[in-house]
């Protein structure tokens, strides 16, 4: 499997359909990537069709040297860390503003369980998914690209904008805090 | 609500759209703004670098520094050839080098019974340039006083009256390019008059007229030195001489 490298030659060549497949490959893994950061499917989830959209207006700027996959959850990132950044920066003009585009809590839990379920086919990854809320925000991600995505160490790296020695760390603590927090509910691990 | 995978790539595809239309437009507009300023350049440029832009801007500061103040100021500086005008224009034109050069020799001559002195001027480019010389003549003293009052018609400055019963009164001659004798042209951004090192003292008294304005000379120094003018100058002077032309055929 070439991570929708050969799919988005396709693109290229002027198959539009092959970019359909690619936006069903992987809406919902991006969207739960996301969501990690936002904290939010539906801002997650319109971050994803932004980084859909970058791909698909901007096609050179893919080299095919990394995974699309890979390419195209470092645009996610991105995209998710300006939306961050900008609302960050609306909080702090209005700290008073009531309005909230988020959606309730429960939606939320229910639009999300059903990416999970997409996403994570597996049971096991499932118990996984749900103790990794409680890790730090680093940790989760580090974990989600290489556990739940299955990227190597160095594409998760690039995603992450960091170094592999730095992934290789993160993915140790949170190893060692995942086992916890699992003995904890229970499960043998 | 979660949307289906049609939705999310019509999404896809809609902002896509949105985002391209917008970038077109960017680029056009940025591309009309680039023409026109482009345009402006190559037509400004050179009119910047001719100097007549920031000749015209300083028109009434050189009016300004050309004007006596008084008669009195007007007669002590109207010195002997060895007046040099280059001070003159060094205020108003800064370090700027005159583009139009002329150069200049006085011969004297005979002419029915009077004495005149023909003042030949070269220019490299089209610049109007009076010249007021000294014969001691009648007639001289009467196309003198002419321009004088026309001068004064034209500016309205009473300071600008010379004392008409000097003894040395000076007649008005015109001279264009490449002519000898009185004639009338402008144009050109400015010119120079060079003095030639043979014209003395002696020879021949010799002031210049700008705007209408007599210029003062500059006392105590000697001959071989330039005079420009700034061709505002010239054009309203070629205006007075026109007039004063007429008047004198009359």
């Amino acid at each position: 499997m070439d991570n929708g490298a050969s799919s988005y030659r396709r693109f290229l060549d002027g198959d539009r359909e092959a970019f359909d497949e690619i936006i069903k490959e992987y809406r919902n893994s991006l969207t739960l990537f996301l969501e990690r950061y936002v904290h939010d499917m539906a801002t997650a989830e319109d971050l994803a069709i932004d980084a859909f959209m970058e791909l698909l207006v901007h096609p050179k700027r893919y080299n095919f040297k990394t995974s699309l996959k890979t390419y195209l959850f470092m645009i996610g990132r991105s995209r998710a860390l300006d939306y961050l950044k900008h609302r960050k920066r609306l909080t702090m003009i209005s700290l008073e503003s009531e309005e909230t585009e988020e959606l309730p809590a429960e939606d939320n839990g229910e639009w999300r369980s059903s990416v999970e379920e997409a996403v994570l086919r597996d049971e096991q990854k499932r118990m996984v998914n749900e103790a990794l809320d409680k890790l730090p925000e680093e940790l989760r991600l580090a974990v989600h690209l290489v556990y739940f995505e299955e990227l190597s160490y160095e594409e998760a790296a690039k995603v992450m904008g960091k170094k592999r020695k730095q992934v290789d760390n993160l993915l140790y603590r949170a190893k060692k805090e995942l086992r916890t927090i699992l003995e904890k509910d229970g499960v043998m691990v | 609500m979660r949307r289906t995978d049609e939705e999310f790539g019509a999404e896809v595809y809609r902002r896509g759209d949105t985002y391209l239309r917008k970038r077109r437009k960017l680029r056009k507009r940025l591309i009309t703004v680039g023409t026109i300023v482009l345009l402006c350049a190559v037509v400004l440029v050179p009119v910047i670098l001719s100097g007549n832009v920031p000749l015209m801007k300083s028109d009434d500061k050189v009016n300004d520094s050309i004007l006596p103040e008084s008669a009195d100021d007007l007669m002590s500086n109207s010195g002997g050839m060895q007046n040099d005008f280059l001070d003159n224009t060094a205020d108003t034109e800064g370090a700027k080098k005159p583009t139009t050069e002329v150069s200049g020799s006085v011969t004297d001559e005979m002419d029915e019974g009077q004495s005149l002195y023909i003042v030949s001027v070269t220019v490299n480019k089209s610049a109007l340039l009076q010249v007021t010389y000294t014969t001691g003549g009648e007639e001289g003293q009467r196309l003198f006083a002419d321009a004088i009052e026309e001068c004064l018609k034209q500016e309205g400055d009473k300071e600008l009256l010379p004392e008409t019963d000097s003894e040395d009164l000076s007649g008005v001659a015109l001279f264009s390019e490449a002519t000898e004798g009185p004639c009338v042209t402008y144009g050109g951004s400015s010119f120079v008059i060079q003095m030639r090192d043979e014209v003395t003292e002696e020879q021949v008294h010799i002031e210049l007229y700008a705007n209408g304005l007599w210029l003062i000379p500059k006392q105590g120094t000697k001959p071989g030195g330039w005079i420009s003018l700034k061709t505002s100058e010239a054009e309203m002077l070629r205006e007075y001489l026109v007039m004063w032309m007429s008047g004198a055929e009359q």
